[in-house]
């Protein structure tokens, strides 16, 4: 009797419209966004001895994970053009790219032209992010 | 002068011991997503486990007995069996979020891989439970969760806008949220201030500490002046992630962007003191939660309990406490996302509200038990206006889950 009555109100949340409106394609670029302004954020802060390294590699290493998350969400995106979702692919890939190389490096040799890197691709997902909100 | 102390320290370990990996980590994903826009559940949950809190631990104070033990005797074993029920399965949710919590902190200050530091945490846990004191114990936890004081060190290093910010308080629905999150996170900080654990640790703890009515103002001022002061400590970390995470996007998903505003405002020195602050607050969250765990199934059968008791006097009380710490363990080692499970728990918290609060707020006003000492008016009604939210919170939480995915 409970589990119906929550059911038929999860039913009713969900027909008036609670749920989210972005769609796979926006919500993935934000995530990947989201990772690589987290693991920029952490990097500057290392660079200027205001965060321990080994805080700043798990900073990376969960990045990572994020942006590999976003990967995997649009790999199992349905109901969506196929062109946003090759254009999310291209960005978010390249971000995800980027931040494997920067951890797999390890951040003991992190530097100025690694922030460059990650600089440039949130750029570019700030343009897609842009695009996709048209 | 003795006296003075002890009050001091009641209080100050009521704030140390007041935050948990599910405060923690459900305040900095609101803030990061909400700004302060549900500061006020924050308040008003604060509130709430204030005036159940105190009603326990008078309940406790005045019988000198723990609070599952008047349930089963004074509503019978069916309704202590469904109060059992709800407040073990979440309990023991809450016991494997914690664990996970100082396995995720001792990976912040180590970037060894939180995994390995899950069986470390969960031995050191139950070494803890066995061998120390329970004074010694909550003394220790909580003045080093009093380190979490960092967060508000950061908040006011941060610069806040408090027009700002009063903005954010003052608006209830966020334009860029859908109202089925906002109300989901509503729900779940609400049950991350309630958390069940709370009140039953803080009742048996009372009986392990031998309170008498003597003690009954401490009582007060721990909970009156130690969880208010704890409240502010949840809107200081959630005003961290309004103030640093949420202008640039980041919504919080892990410990690591939990302190990542700490880092900007304090740098290395503070992170330290957060990461120690975290380490300690969980660490003092999972023996109390495997406390629990043992005090709700021996009061319920009637067995021997209490940390004093040596394993030999009361075997099947400390056997229940390994056993949920190695379910933990074992949950843990599937490779689930701590974060998650700290999440689902502060939401099926708010499910199970309604099964722990009403008892006592039965028992509380039973003049059989409580004498003179019974509710007063005034607690009455903020008590039975608290139930009232409670239920609308309970009925809420698991269709709001699912809408929203688990709050995506």
């Amino acid at each position: 009797m409970v589990a119906r009555l929550l059911l038929a109100l999860a039913a009713v949340l969900a027909l008036t419209g609670c749920g989210s409106t972005e769609d796979a394609a926006q919500r993935s670029v934000a995530e990947a966004r989201s990772a690589v302004i987290f693991a920029h954020d952490a990097g500057r802060l290392l660079l200027n001895d205001r965060a321990s390294r080994a805080y700043v590699q798990v900073v990376f290493d969960d990045s990572l994970d994020q942006a590999a998350d976003a990967e995997r969400d649009l790999q199992g995106a349905s109901g969506v053009e196929p062109q946003r979702v090759a254009t999310a692919h291209r960005v978010v890939d390249a971000a995800a790219s980027v931040l494997d190389e920067l951890t797999d490096a390890g951040v003991g040799t992190l530097d100025e032209s690694g922030l460059t890197r990650l600089q440039a691709a949130l750029r570019e997902l700030d343009a897609v992010a842009e695009e996709l909100e048209r | 002068m003795k006296k003075i102390f002890a009050v001091a320290l009641g209080i100050l370990t009521a704030i140390g011991g007041f935050l948990d990996i599910g405060d923690i980590v459900t305040n900095a994903v609101v803030g990061s997503r909400f700004g302060w826009s549900l500061a006020w559940v924050v308040v008003v949950g604060v509130a709430g486990i204030c005036v159940f809190a105190h009603m326990a631990g008078k309940v406790a104070a005045v019988s000198g007995r723990a609070t599952f033990e008047l349930i089963r005797e004074r509503l019978g074993p069916r309704m202590a069996l469904a109060n059992l029920s709800a407040s073990f399965f979440i309990n023991l949710l809450t016991l494997t979020a914690e664990v996970g919590g100082i396995a995720l902190a001792l990976q912040l200050a180590s970037s060894v891989n939180y995994l390995l530091w899950v069986p470390v945490a969960a031995f050191a846990v139950w070494l803890v439970v066995w061998r120390v004191g329970f004074e010694l114990m909550e003394n220790v936890t909580g003045l080093i969760g009093l380190l979490l004081i960092g967060f508000a060190v950061a908040f006011f290093l941060l610069g806040p806008d408090w027009g700002e910010l009063g903005r954010q308080a003052a608006q209830l629905m966020p334009t860029q949220e859908s109202p089925a999150t906002y109300w989901f996170y509503a729900v779940a900080l609400f049950g991350a201030a309630l958390t069940p654990y709370e009140v039953f640790f803080f009742s048996s703890g009372a009986v392990e500490e031998g309170w008498s009515v003597k003690d009954l103002g401490q009582s007060r001022l721990n909970v009156l002046v130690g969880f208010p002061l704890g409240g502010f400590l949840s809107l200081a970390i959630a005003g961290c992630a309004a103030l640093a995470l949420l202008p640039i996007g980041v919504e919080v998903g892990t410990l690591s962007q939990v302190v990542l505003p700490v880092a900007e405002a304090g740098g290395t020195l503070l992170l330290v003191a957060i990461i120690l602050g975290i380490v300690a607050a969980t660490f003092g969250a999972a023996l109390e939660t495997t406390l629990s765990a043992g005090y709700t199934l021996a009061q319920f059968f009637g067995w021997t309990w209490g940390k004093s008791k040596a394993p030999a006097q009361a075997a099947r009380f400390h056997t229940t406490m390994i056993v949920c710490l190695v379910i933990g363990l074992g949950v843990l080692a599937t490779g689930v996302d701590p974060v998650m499970v700290t999440e689902v728990s502060v939401v099926f918290s708010a499910v199970a509200l309604p099964l722990t609060y009403l008892p006592i707020l039965i028992v509380a006003n039973d003049p059989d038990y409580m004498g003179e000492h019974v509710n007063s008016r005034a607690l009455n009604v903020a008590g039975q206006a608290y139930f009232g939210l409670i239920l609308v919170a309970a009925v809420a939480a698991v269709p709001l889950m699912i809408v929203t995915g688990v709050g995506q």
